[in-house]
């Protein structure tokens, strides 16, 4: 198990082509694919969460944690897919409409994926009917939405009115963060939970699908 | 805002230069449309409406929706005790504007219009090489179309008025560099590419570097502070560690704040405007320089106006500080003028305190909210503070 500990550190201090090598010889030395993501990609990018929130790392120390563990993951993509091993849940994320401001965004997307979610990443400026489309044709089970200002804010409950319209919202768990936002907003427009950071939105992801 | 008070009220200038030095002066000086702390088109329009101005008399729009220069009436309405000069654009200029609204500015960056602003939407240098870095085609801060006239405005307000003169921020270092490389990249690359991350922001520092040489060249005798700016915070801690804010960024705030030392003969106080949660890096920002920090909004973590006071209330002062995330978009008249009590109780006493809104009012900001906004400063503003 030395090298699952060896990729586990690798992706801590954000050393993506040590992380690549390692979980290439892991695989060609037939460890098991779910085993280095279970063990060493995921456990990392939880520790990596964990220090995030304690401010010991800012956001290049987890952007560059979070490319190590995607570089290792897309050896194990292919290996993973014919096992049968469910994502933890479909995350569609996105700026909501006429916002662009998306590193937030982009840091809870990668915190899930390292997490076990699959992510629909709808990008910036997202309309209701793209949310809504990420449901009913690429079967999401969770929506992230973010917004940096209070113009844009109110898009929000405009997503969820179309979830609602088109009859899928109980089909979803929405999530929603971003600067403005608070547990009262996201409470006052009807998402299911707010996460005030990105490695609080892998727990609420969790907790609302019940993992 | 009462006329027949003028002659026992201080001189504006006098006001600020004790509130800075950590003294009360008679009431808390008042700001508007400092970098960062003006107002968006609309709100402005509703605003001059509620006002019941007619016609304009002198504004000016930045090409991002902002009220760049405010309608004098305006200001003297809402009685702000300061004035800021922006610079202008250049004689020949690199940008270009397309038909369908979007322009490139002289630094390459691409904007088109999203909600309320006009928001980036490439990151021109992401693919470049250092060598391509090195020879980009940087904007020319020493055009003198930039201060075309300014001087003059200066000096007419520093000799015949008693606002104290400002001059907005020509530009930042950080966040120009995260946008011109791309920010997820530029910020991993400042761990795993420090020469690179390193030359490109100092390169960022030295062309803006020339744009003040040349603004404080023609404002520099009249200006009593000088603007900065760079968004350093997220709202949950800096984007950066202390340290790499230490190794990267903070020689180019100490290069930019000691060039405005000199060029105004060491009278004019640095401003820097810096969103999010900075609280972290506070004691390396006031050490390369920075006099006076906007917007210290109080909703961020650790940004809590009791908290800042405590830690570095004796060693900067802090401009701003209203919570226009909630009370100042959406709570009543009361409410603002409670939210506007309870930060002035907490910031102004001791001086090191200016009042001014903490981001640009959206609009979504009703203009009762600004006009309770300025008479609760005017109020509650006044030394002793009770």
């Amino acid at each position: 198990m030395a090298d699952l500990k060896a990729i586990y550190d690798a992706v801590i201090v954000g050393d993506a082509p040590k992380v690549k090598g390692l979980v290439q010889e892991s695989v060609d030395a037939g460890v098991d694919p779910k085993a280095v993501l279970q063990k060493a990609l995921i456990p990392a990018m939880a520790e990596v969460g964990r220090r995030m929130k304690a401010q010991e790392f800012y956001v290049p120390e987890v952007l560059i944690a979070a490319r190590a563990m995607q570089w290792g993951l897309n050896i194990l993509k292919p290996l993973l897919a014919g096992t049968g091993l469910e994502p933890a849940g479909r995350v569609a994320i996105g700026t909501v409409k006429s916002d662009l401001h998306d590193i937030g965004k982009n840091l809870v997307g990668m915190m899930l994926e390292g997490a076990g979610f699959e992510i629909i990443d709808l990008g910036t400026d997202v309309t209701p009917e793209k949310f809504v489309a990420a449901v009913k044709d690429k079967r999401a089970n969770v929506i992230g939405m973010s917004a940096l200002l209070t113009t844009t804010m109110p898009n929000m409950k405009k997503t969820i009115d179309a979830l609602k319209e088109a009859g899928v919202r109980e089909q979803v768990k929405v999530l929603v963060g971003g600067a403005p936002v608070t547990q009262r907003y996201a409470d006052e427009i009807g998402a299911d939970g707010y996460a005030p950071d990105a490695s609080s939105a892998v727990d609420i992801a969790k907790s609302q699908l019940g993992i | 805002m009462d006329k027949s008070s003028e002659a026992e009220k201080m001189n504006r200038r006098e006001r600020f230069a004790q509130a800075v030095n950590h003294e009360e002066p008679d009431r808390i000086p008042i700001d508007l449309g400092s970098t960062g702390g003006g107002m968006t088109v609309e709100a402005y329009q509703r605003l001059k409406e509620h006002l019941g101005l007619e016609g304009d008399q002198g504004t000016r729009i930045t090409s991002l929706f902002v009220v760049d220069r405010y309608d004098e009436r305006v200001l003297r309405a809402l009685d702000v005790d300061f004035r800021h000069l922006s610079m202008r654009g250049p004689r020949t200029s690199k940008a270009v504007s397309y038909p369908d609204g979007s322009f490139q500015d002289e630094w390459g960056l691409l904007y088109r219009k999203a909600a309320y602003y006009m928001e980036m939407v490439n990151a021109p240098l992401r693919e470049a090489t250092l060598a391509e870095i090195e020879g980009y085609n940087w904007p020319d801060g020493s055009d003198p179309g930039r201060v075309e006239g300014l001087a003059a405005e200066a000096r007419r307000l520093y000799e015949e008025t008693d606002y104290v003169v400002c001059s907005q921020s020509v530009g930042s270092v950080f966040q120009q560099a995260c946008r011109l490389r791309g920010m997820d990249q530029y910020l991993m690359e400042m761990i795993v590419d420090k020469p690179l991350a390193k030359r490109l922001i100092d390169l960022c520092a030295e062309v803006t570097l020339g744009f003040y040489e040349n603004l404080l060249g023609a404002v520099g005798p009249y200006v009593q502070m000088v603007e900065i700016q760079d968004d350093l915070g997220t709202q949950i801690g800096p984007f950066i560690s202390p340290a790499l804010y230490r190794e990267l960024v903070q020689p180019c705030h100490a290069r930019l704040a000691s060039l405005i030392k000199k060029k105004t003969g060491g009278r004019a106080k640095v401003f820097m405007h810096s969103d999010g949660s900075i609280f972290d890096l506070l004691p390396d920002i006031i050490d390369a320089g920075i006099d006076v920090i906007n917007p210290t909004q109080p909703q961020p973590a650790k940004m809590e106006p009791e908290r800042l006071k405590a830690a570095y209330g004796d060693r900067i002062t802090f401009h701003a500080g209203l919570d226009q995330q909630h009370t100042i978009p959406f709570g009543s008249v009361e409410d603002v003028r409670a939210e506007v009590r309870s930060k002035i109780g907490l910031l102004a006493p001791g001086g090191g305190y200016i009042f001014s809104p903490c981001h640009n009012l959206q609009p979504d900001v009703p203009p009762q909210n600004i006009v309770a906004m300025y008479q609760a400063a005017h109020e509650f503003g006044t030394y002793p503070i009770r």
